[in-house]
């Protein structure tokens, strides 16, 4: 592992007046889960790392009118909150059964999305809730929808110099269920394929429709098509098998050693007709 | 029933607090005065011609203190037909192959070192499958055989047969007949501590060297030859063995990481550590063969095995570990797992380019038994009868000699299979879950359980030392590497000597003060050094029985004239004095010796500890230390017939499945799992439940999710992201485990070896739950969800 400094700014206005010196040089760090084993399988090497960790204003859960995660706020403090486990269910599951107690005991929710693989596990259901995300730099701040945060694998839309500070989440209306689901080739797994799905119904009907799935193109998806195709109806048998086949041509999943492609485009499918299902079936039991 | 104080009980592992609390010292944690850090420089190439080694720049690097490659060091062979070399000279046959080493004061001034060795290769055709190797006019992998011949083709030359009766004769006589190919993947043996060694000189060229080893007798005699080829003949190695995460059959054969260190340690006069990072483990470590097998068996209309015939390939890789045994092994089920009279075996072993392979726990015993237990199944099918009737039909016996020679004593291969059929509710569920995709199986095993003679010793010694304390030394030449083998010989030398068992301190791993022994291998180690124990410890009580002829009456005298000052009324009771000038008057439980049928009178007993003392503090006095050999009663699988008893006796076991197929994603739920096992009789309960356990844990990686995945060679899976073993929230089902005791008169106890059959049979058994389920068979593992979705789409078409 080539060696790198490392500094622990406790302002973003020290981190920023950090990197700048850097000349690119210089990365920031979050939890470090992923980056470290990218430094040590030397797919970079940095000069220097700039620790995020102990610039507080960045990190904790705080619910107002809308829910704003810290981008440092730990993975497990996520889990663990009993207001994101009843209000947002779709991402205490993802969080829930993202990698191991270990690392979610580091790792962070920006660090995840900051990462941007194709298969993180808090990307879909911050796309089904339509979360926004704060990137503020020297430069100022900006906030853009999660959709347009992700360009491609380990790609953002961030600049070098700027961070991911927040997470937004405007709590979805009444009569609104959500699930994420995750297949795997074990308990603990990256993502082969997964998938989240909001819903907002009245009575039979589908009001409002979003769905997400990852792992299966460069970046998380947004599956807008299927979802105006199911806005509007009464979710049946036949609709969910409508939408598993407009699932599956919708998605670019490639052949890798965890899975095939072939494989990964019927999960896909599967599993928005799984996610629909009990996002429906969430909503019912809050009834 | 014999009644015993410790046998069968939930004792904790001595081992556990220190391992749970991380103060166990494992080769990671260890660190010699003036130690560097070995790293090796492997190939880049399948096959390849090495052109130039230049070491140069990684020479000047500040904090190198040696770069050796195999032109500069002397010829190292290695390897079960010696094939093998420490350093590679002129080509590279693997990608694993070592063409260089550095030894440097720390582990990242090495990785850079090795990093500035610049190797020039000439690309050779290669060989990725054992057909491809076998072709006219394919690449060769070894151009000449360990003698310098010509070879004309990549067969291994170590070839295996097995025929008994007529199996041409028994196809035209058969009622049913099945046949199919199954074949498995390579698998990692997957130790949570990785390999490595620390190899260090005396100024007297003698070799210390600490070792991830099963066998480090075998491998101090491997050492001492590396050293005579390094001009140092007559010197010797002391291997030690540090505590082991795991070894799985790793530890079956000495490596070229070993060797290299051990030459870093002689050019630099310092200690040199390699310990392998994960990523070097899988990929510079020997997995698991693959084989791929033809089966064909036969019955007769009342479901009789008539015949059994396999033909077996085996990917080799490019050098020969005693890996290539293991057909030694897979020879006892495909030979005597059921009664069948007609056998037909050979398997040809192939060298290619991809990485070499090696033992693995079960002995090539799960690659044997999954074509064999699955084919019974279809057999079964085709005869029209029930699975487990099948298999109660053509069931093992006791006191019957197999077509191989094996004397099967004690068998309770019946009692296994009724139990899982019990615990499964097979009557209610075989056949009739298919609407829910829900189906049960289930596949059984024989394995050695009384020692292998696969070396021509089979033996084990044990040193019993006692001290001022009572305290009991137990050394013995056996490895504890995480099995529990500290816990079963514990409960047994406490039993057999008398002693409570915090009184025994189990010593070993250090072939310098330990006795010999073969090697902790093939189930062998309880069964072996707990038989060696038993035998010590009755010489150690003949002793101490001796002593307290001597000493016991003087000791009894004094505490009743004591009683008696402390209580005036007190009667000093006619004793039969002369009984205690008799040794063969003597007994010893719980620390106690007593007169026998006495052992409750406070007074009339005397502790160990006194005795010991009384024994060292007196003119002339003496101690306590004995030691025996046990070498069990077996035999040498003769290599021109292929027969031979080669364990003194034999573990069986069934193991059944529930399993849920997800028809939508083609996963395999595992609902509950049973594993009945003939283990002779328990002799650690908490350690026995664990083998089995973790044995089934690891068959079910084996079946549903482990795979070695290689392209061109190269593995593209060397980590735990993507070799994906089970873990502990895999484990949602309940795993009834139960022991079958036949109390083997050959057995410690009448114990059997449990070590490796825990995962034998878990994988057919898996398998044919997944065809009662779904109605699909699976022939190559793992059995994973892609594959049964393929199946089917394949089926519904």
């Amino acid at each position: 592992m080539k060696k790198f400094d490392y500094f622990q700014p406790e302002t973003l206005k020290d981190a920023y007046s950090l990197i700048e010196k850097s000349n690119g040089s210089y990365i920031y760090i979050a939890g470090g889960t992923d980056l470290i084993a990218n430094i040590k399988n030397r797919l970079i090497q940095p000069d220097a790392l700039i620790s995020l960790r102990r610039i507080k204003e960045i990190s904790g859960i705080t619910q107002n009118k809308d829910l704003t995660l810290g981008s440092m706020t730990l993975l497990r403090d996520i889990e663990k909150d009993s207001h994101i486990g009843q209000n947002y269910p779709a991402l205490a599951q993802a969080v829930k059964i993202l990698a191991t107690p270990q690392i979610r005991n580091v790792a962070t929710i920006g660090g995840n999305l900051c990462n941007s693989a194709p298969s993180a596990d808090c990307a879909p259901p911050l796309l089904v809730l339509e979360a926004s995300v704060t990137l503020e730099g020297p430069g100022g701040q900006r906030s853009i929808a999660i959709e347009d945060f992700f360009m491609g694998p380990g790609q953002t839309c961030m600049n070098m110099s700027e961070i991911l500070t927040r997470i937004r989440i405007t709590p979805p209306g009444e009569n609104t269920g959500m699930a994420f689901l995750k297949v795997g080739r074990v308990s603990t797994d990256i993502a082969i394929v997964n998938a989240a799905a909001c819903l907002t119904m009245e009575k039979n009907v589908c009001r409002k429709c979003r769905l997400s799935v990852g792992a299966v193109a460069p970046v998380p998806l947004r599956l807008r098509s299927v979802e105006k195709m199911i806005e509007g109806q009464e979710i049946s048998p036949e609709l969910l098998n409508r939408a598993g086949k407009m699932v599956e041509e919708e998605v670019k999943p490639i052949t890798d050693v965890r899975s095939t492609s072939g494989y990964r485009r019927i999960m896909s499918g599967v599993l928005i007709k799984r996610a629909i299902e009990e996002a429906i079936r969430r909503m019912e039991q809050n009834k | 029933m014999t009644e015993y104080s410790y046998i069968g009980t939930e004792a904790p592992r001595p081992d556990a607090p220190d391992k749970a609390a991380g103060k166990a010292l494992y080769i990671h944690d260890l660190v010699r005065p003036g130690m560097l850090y070995g790293k090796i420089k492997f190939s880049e190439y399948a096959h390849a011609r090495i052109k130039h080694i230049d070491t140069s720049k990684a020479e000047k690097l500040p904090g190198v203190h040696a770069v050796i490659t195999g032109y500069n060091t002397p010829e190292i062979r290695i390897g079960f037909i010696r094939d093998n070399f420490a350093l590679k000279k002129d080509k590279v046959r693997q990608f694993r192959d070592e063409v260089a080493a550095v030894a440097a004061i720390d582990p990242d001034i090495a990785e850079e070192a090795v990093d500035l060795i610049k190797v020039e290769y000439e690309e050779l055709p290669s060989v990725f499958t054992p057909e491809d190797a076998l072709k006219e006019g394919a690449s060769l992998v070894h151009e000449v055989d360990t003698r310098g011949r010509p070879k004309s083709d990549n067969v291994v030359p170590v070839p295996w047969k097995f025929v008994a009766g007529d199996v041409q004769k028994a196809k035209q006589e058969a009622a049913f007949i099945a046949e199919d190919h199954f074949q498995t993947p390579l698998i990692q043996q997957s130790c949570l501590g990785t390999a490595g060694s620390i190899a260090e000189f005396d100024l007297n060229n003698n070799l210390l060297i600490h070792a991830k080893t099963q066998i480090p007798f075998l491998a101090q005699n491997d050492f001492n030859r590396a050293l005579a080829a390094m001009g140092l003949k007559g010197k010797n190695t002391r291997v030690i063995v540090p505590a082991i995460g795991g070894s799985f059959g790793t530890g079956l054969d000495t490596h070229s990481y070993e060797y290299i260190s051990i030459l870093l340690a002689y050019k630099t006069g310092r200690p040199v550590k390699i310990v392998f990072n994960r990523e070097e483990e899988f990929t510079a470590l020997s997995p698991r063969q693959p084989p791929k097998s033809h089966i064909i068996q036969g019955c007769d209309k009342d479901g009789k095995l008539t015949f059994r015939e396999i033909r077996m390939i085996l990917d080799n890789g490019a050098y020969t570990s005693w890996g290539a045994t293991t057909p030694s092994v897979m020879m006892l089920p495909i030979s005597s797992l059921y009664r069948v009279p007609n056998v037909f075996y050979e398997t040809k072993i192939v060298y290619t380019n991809n990485t070499y392979c090696q033992a693995m726990r079960g002995y090539g015993n799960p690659q044997g038994t999954w074509p064999i237990e699955s084919n019974m199944d279809q057999l079964a099918e085709a005869a029209g009868i029930d699975p487990y009737e099948f298999r109660m039909i053509n069931s093992n016996i006791p006191n019957e000699t197999s077509p191989m020679g094996l004397k099967i004593s004690t068998c309770g291969l019946k009692e296994c299979l009724k139990t899982v059929a019990e615990k499964l509710d097979w009557e209610e569920k075989h056949g009739k879950g298919r609407s829910k995709a829900r189906g049960v199986g289930m596949a059984s095993l024989l394995h050695v359980g009384g020692g292998a003679r696969v070396y021509r010793s089979d033996g084990t010694g044990i040193i019993m030392k006692l001290d001022d304390f009572g305290n009991v030394s137990v050394i013995t030449g056996g490895v504890e590497m995480g099995q529990g083998f500290d816990a079963s010989l514990t409960l047994a030398s406490a039993e057999a000597l008398g002693v409570t068992p915090d009184k025994i301190n189990i010593i070993s791993g250090d072939t310098a003060t330990c006795p010999w022994d073969v090697g902790t291998h093939a189930s062998r180690g309880a069964f072996t050094a707990c038989n060696a124990a038993i035998m010590a410890a009755d010489k150690a009580r003949e002793k101490i029985f001796h002593l307290a002829s001597e000493h016991f009456m003087r000791r009894v005298q004094s505490k009743l004239k004591k009683q008696k000052k402390k209580d005036p009324d007190f009667e000093i009771p006619d004793l039969d004095y002369e009984r205690m000038f008799d040794p063969s008057e003597f007994d010893m439980k719980e620390n106690y010796i007593f007169l026998k049928g006495e052992p409750d009178n406070p007074l009339l007993r005397v502790t160990l500890e006194e005795i010991l003392r009384a024994a060292h503090y007196k003119e002339q006095g003496t101690m306590i230390a004995t030691e025996a050999f046990y070498d069990p009663p077996n035999e040498n699988i003769d290599p021109r017939t292929s027969r031979g008893n080669i364990s003194a006796t034999y573990s069986f076991g069934t193991q059944g499945a529930e399993v849920e197929v997800d028809l939508e994603t083609g996963k395999v739920k595992v609902l509950q799992f049973v594993a009945a096992h003939d283990v002779g009789k328990v002799i650690n309960k908490q350690t026995i439940m664990g083998q089995i356990y973790g044995g089934v844990v690891m068959g079910i990686g084996y079946a549903l999710s482990e795979e070695y995945k290689t392209e061109k060679g190269k593995n593209l899976n060397p980590n735990f992201l993507d070799y994906k073993i089970l873990s502990a929230p895999d484990v949602d089902f309940p795993i009834h485990a139960e022991c079958i005791e036949t109390n083997d008169e050959k057995g410690p106890f009448g114990a059997k070896g449990v070590g490796e059959p825990g995962l034998v049979p878990t994988a057919p058994a898996i398998a044919n739950a997944v065809y009662d389920a779904i109605g699909i068979r699976i022939r190559d593992l793992p059995i994973t969800p892609e594959k049964v979705l393929a199946a089917l789409k394949e089926k519904k078409d």
